[in-house]
Formats: structure tokens, C-alpha cells, sequence
């Protein structure tokens, strides 16, 4: 089976390695990569889509260094080629404005990162099976 | 759980019923209407804006519907300042990768293929609701607490 590309675009390394692990443990293969800023994740994108190997999905958080998550979102929506890519809006802000606003820039979902390990591994794996058993990616090669 | 209102365009009674049944098990309170064809879904939609009802939180949208594709239907929605927020999650039989492309281009919010098993279905729109009622924040909502 062909591993799902994620890039993962977080700044919080306790995150990062909750988010991972609980991907790593999933019955889909993934390959994950990680960028900690706004900037990087941009730069990322636009080298993966040089290299036509965008990702599969894009975990993307709000609050992050460079270039905050809605300059993220706005960049992936707005460009021909990457504008396909859904992206999974994943946050500790609970605020309607702050979900508005992803929903109003073209996120997918919007998620409010549980406080609790335990909870925060559940919700990752929620996102796994939704997006790689239940609904079909836009990469899709079937 | 927080109480549910969906909105599903579809046209196949059968569809609806299964739908309306899964949902139902595992949402008792949902409050779920249909429309049989575009032109319905969006004159409902419409209509909650008029009468100033509150719009769907999520629209479940098939893409061969009559008088009005579910294209358009979704560009419509996606195009509309006070209706483009609301989730709309396509459910089609159609795994042509023209139509999923174009879905997303058009800023479907997810793209899932019907399965023809009945209990395959009743999966699928479990996990539908696991996901998006349970996990996802939808707009226009209070803060959730973290279900899982």
C-alpha cells in the first residue's frame, strides 16, 4: 500500500510527538513530514508542488511562528495546485471566531486540540479514519 | 451530544432512509431534512434565511441529482457570504477521480463514496458522525468540549 503523505505544520514539539506517534500507530502507512512555522510550510509546499508530490492531507495549526495559520490556509486555498489539498485545521483556540474564520478561508474541518493525551490520541486517530477509510482524498488514484 | 441539523440533497428514496436511519440511531435528536433535487436544497436554504431559521450545520450533498447538479448546488453554497461556512460533504456513488477533483475544487469540504452494502453504509455514516459531529468544530457553534 502506498503511504499517505502528511505534512504536519506544528510548533509545539509535545504536539508534534503525540501527533506522530498516534499517526505511526494507524493501519494506514504514513510518512509525516514536519515544519514549525508558517514560512517553512509555504516554502514546503511550493517545492512539493514543483516536484508534483504535494501531500495527502495538511494538519495545520493557528498560532505559529513566521506566518500564522490563517496565512497558511489562505496560501494553500488560493493557489491553483494546492488549493485541492484539505486541510485539517488543528488548534487549541476554541474560539467561533477563530473557526469562522478557517471555515470562511476554505479549511476542511476545524479541530480543537483535546487538553488530555489520551483524548488528543483518540482525535488523531478520528482524523485518520475519517480521511484515509471513510472519505476519498483528492489524490486519490482510484 | 450536541443536537444535530442536517440538511441532505438527495434524490434516491433509498438513500434517504438509510441515512435517516443510521443517523437517527446514533443521533436521536438530529434534525434531518431532504430535498429530492437542487433546486429544493437550495430553496430551503433560502428559505432559512428569509424566515431567519437557523441554516443546516451541515449539508450532505449527492452529485447526480435532477433539474440541478450537485456541482452546482455546491458552487452556489461555497459562493453565498452567509451559507458558504456550512460543511458540505459529498455522497455519491461516483469514484470517477474527475468528479472528486472537481468537488474539492469547488471546496467540498470532503468527498465520501457510497458504499452499495447496506451495512457497509451504516459504517460509513457512523463514522461520518463521529467525525463531524463529535470531533469537528463546526461554524456558528458553541465551544464543544473535548468529546471523544
Amino acid at each position: 500500500m502506498e503511504k499517505m503523505q502528511i505534512l504536519l505544520v506544528e510548533d509545539n514539539p509535545g504536539d508534534i510527538f503525540l501527533t506522530r506517534e498516534a499517526l505511526e500507530e494507524s493501519k494506514i502507512p504514513c510518512a509525516i513530514d514536519v515544519v514549525e512555522d508558517g514560512e517553512s510550510a509555504i516554502s514546503y509546499l511550493k517545492n512539493a508542488e514543483l516536484q508534483q508530490n504535494l501531500p495527502d492531507l495538511v494538519f495545520l495549526d493557528i498560532n505559529l511562528p513566521r506566518k500564522n495559520g490563517f496565512e497558511v490556509l489562505k496560501y494553500i486555498k488560493q493557489a491553483k495546485e494546492t488549493c485541492k489539498v484539505p486541510v485539517v485545521m488543528l488548534s487549541t483556540s476554541s474560539s467561533p471566531k477563530d473557526i469562522a474564520k478557517c471555515y470562511e478561508r476554505h479549511a476542511n474541518c476545524y479541530i480543537t486540540k483535546p487538553t488530555d493525551v489520551e483524548k488528543y490520541q483518540q482525535t488523531i486517530g478520528t482524523i485518520e479514519k475519517f480521511w484515509f477509510q471513510i472519505a476519498t482524498l483528492p489524490s486519490s488514484k482510484d | 451530544m450536541q443536537e444535530l441539523s442536517l440538511l441532505h440533497i438527495e434524490d434516491n428514496a433509498g438513500d434517504i432512509l438509510l441515512t435517516r436511519e443510521a443517523l437517527e440511531e446514533i443521533c436521536p435528536d438530529v434534525k434531518f431534512h431532504t430535498a429530492a433535487n437542487g433546486i429544493e436544497g437550495i430553496d430551503f436554504l433560502k428559505n432559512c434565511l428569509v424566515h431567519q431559521h437557523s441554516l443546516p450545520q451541515i449539508i450532505l450533498l449527492d452529485i447526480n441529482l435532477p433539474k440541478m447538479s450537485g456541482f452546482d448546488v455546491l458552487y452556489w453554497v461555497k459562493s453565498h457570504p452567509q451559507i458558504k461556512n456550512t460543511p458540505v460533504i459529498i455522497l455519491s456513488t461516483s469514484s470517477n477521480p474527475k468528479d472528486i477533483q472537481k468537488a474539492y475544487d469547488l471546496h467540498a469540504n470532503a468527498f465520501i463514496i457510497k458504499p452499495l452494502e447496506i451495512i457497509e453504509f451504516q459504517n460509513t455514516i457512523e463514522s461520518f458522525i463521529q467525525f463531524w459531529v463529535r470531533t469537528v468544530q463546526l461554524p456558528g457553534k458553541k465551544q464543544k468540549p473535548n468529546e471523544s
